[in-house]
Formats: C-alpha cells, sequence, structure tokens
C-alpha cells in the first residue's frame, strides 16, 4: 500500500471529530446538518472536517434520493480496507515468524515406542 | 483515547526462559525466520543479526531487512525487549516471563512520522473496521 495513502486516511482519522463523523455515517449516509447537530459543531467547524475527510476519499457526496436539492454524505470504505489490509498482513507475517519461533524453541516428543 | 495509527500485536509462548528466548530469537534468527515473498527472499539466503541490522544475505547479495533501534535483553528482574524499524514502521518484540517460559510479543504500529499511541485503543480500529465491513458490505 502507498505510505501516502494510508498516512492521509490515518491523519483524518487522528482528530477525534472527525472520527466521530465516520462513526455517525456508519449507520447510513446523512446530511451535513445532521451531523452538525449531531456533534455540537458549527457548520463552517464541520465543513472543514468534511474537507479533510473528503481529501482522504474517506466520505463522498451524492443527491439525497428523497430531496433532489439536498446532498447526503456517504462513508466510503475503500481508503480503510487499506488499513485492514496492513493489519492483515502484517498480523500473517508475524503470526508465522512467531510459530515458527516457537517450533524452534519447542523439544519435539519423543517417538512413541 | 483512540490511537493515532493502528497497531499489529501477535504473541507466543515458548517454553525458555526470557534470556534464553531473546538469544535465541537474535542468535538463531537463520534457523527459524521463514523465507517469505517481502523478507527472505534472496535464493540460499541467510539471515543474521548485527548490532544495528537484520539483514538477509547470499554469496553475492546483502539485503538489510530491518534496523536495529534499541536492545534490552531480559534480566532476572525485568523482562527484555528488541526494537526494530521494519518497512518503516516501528517494531517492539518484548520477552516477558511467564510461569510457562517465555511470552513473546510482537507490536507493529504503522509508521512513518505518525505520532506514537496508546494501546488500549487498538480496539477502535478494530472495531471501527468490523463494523465499516458490516456496513459497507450490507
Amino acid at each position: 500500500m502507498p505510505a501516502t495513502a494510508l498516512d492521509r486516511t490515518l491523519a483524518a482519522l487522528a482528530e477525534p471529530t472527525r472520527r466521530a463523523v465516520v462513526d455517525l455515517l456508519r449507520d447510513g449516509p446523512a446530511r451535513a446538518s445532521h451531523l452538525a447537530a449531531a456533534l455540537n459543531t458549527s457548520r463552517p467547524a464541520l465543513s472543514r472536517h468534511l474537507r479533510v475527510l473528503r481529501g482522504a476519499d474517506l466520505i463522498e457526496d451524492q443527491p439525497d434520493p428523497h430531496d433532489g436539492r439536498a446532498r447526503l454524505i456517504h462513508l466510503r470504505s475503500a481508503p480503510l480496507d487499506d488499513v485492514a489490509d496492513w493489519l492483515t498482513e502484517v498480523r500473517t507475517f508475524w503470526t508465522e515468524q512467531l510459530d515458527a519461533f516457537a517450533a524452534h524453541l519447542t523439544p519435539e516428543p519423543p517417538d512413541a515406542p | 483515547m483512540p490511537p493515532d495509527a493502528p497497531e499489529v500485536w501477535v504473541t507466543t509462548l515458548v517454553p525458555v526462559a526470557p534470556a534464553r528466548a531473546f538469544a535465541a530469537f537474535v542468535d538463531d534468527v537463520d534457523l527459524w525466520w521463514r523465507p517469505g515473498v517481502r523478507y527472505r527472499r534472496l535464493p540460499d539466503a541467510r539471515v543474521r543479526f548485527t548490532d544495528r541490522l537484520l539483514l538477509e544475505e547470499n554469496a553475492h547479495t546483502t539485503r538489510v531487512i530491518a534496523q536495529v533501534t534499541r536492545r534490552e535483553p531480559p534480566t532476572a528482574t525485568s523482562p527484555g525487549a528488541l526494537h526494530l524499524t521494519l518497512d518503516g514502521d516501528p517494531v517492539r518484540i518484548d520477552f516477558a516471563a511467564d510461569p510457562a517460559g517465555t511470552r513473546v510479543t510482537v507490536v507493529q504500529r504503522a509508521g512513518r512520522g505518525l505520532t506514537a499511541f496508546q494501546s488500549p485503543a487498538a480496539l477502535f480500529w478494530a472495531d471501527l473496521l468490523g463494523s465499516l465491513e458490516r456496513a459497507t458490505r450490507a
């Protein structure tokens, strides 16, 4: 995974309000006004956070199917898929290495008579 | 408090004392380190620690697998640790006494300048990723 993509994702999620936005969007898409109210933050402040999340490709705007004038903010999974891939790859690598290390230090049982 | 970067924790138990486990990890690395796509990929490669590096080498080539940033061999009264930098990620390998021998724990944190983080919050990442996966595949 390119370091820059991972860094961008993690940097975006390093801020508590942006994590809270992601948390809320896990329940489904939402309007910015709903997010601002739920987080008790101003619309300008929320807009700044949403800009960072868009820059990291963590969210995207789509038209609200029930109101053509409104936009809904959707969560995008791809950047976090990268993080999940990193976690899986590293976990698998070290699990295999530590299994081999443990086997190296564990005496084999004697052959049965 | 959630982490600033995700970490991976992997642990195993070995039936020897911490000092022996630490020594085997370092001195016997060629005997147990598994070949793979990313590390120990040279043909007929031997793997060894120097004071500052973990290397794989054959008759023609030497590659650096990791930098050794700190060695803290276990003592009779304190656990030990080996600190590496692997692909830009900080890695800590702990050797802690256990009634059954030594618990060896590897912690690799997503690195490259990301700030340090507090371990219990690793659950935040697991929870977040798991929920996200469920939400996006529903």
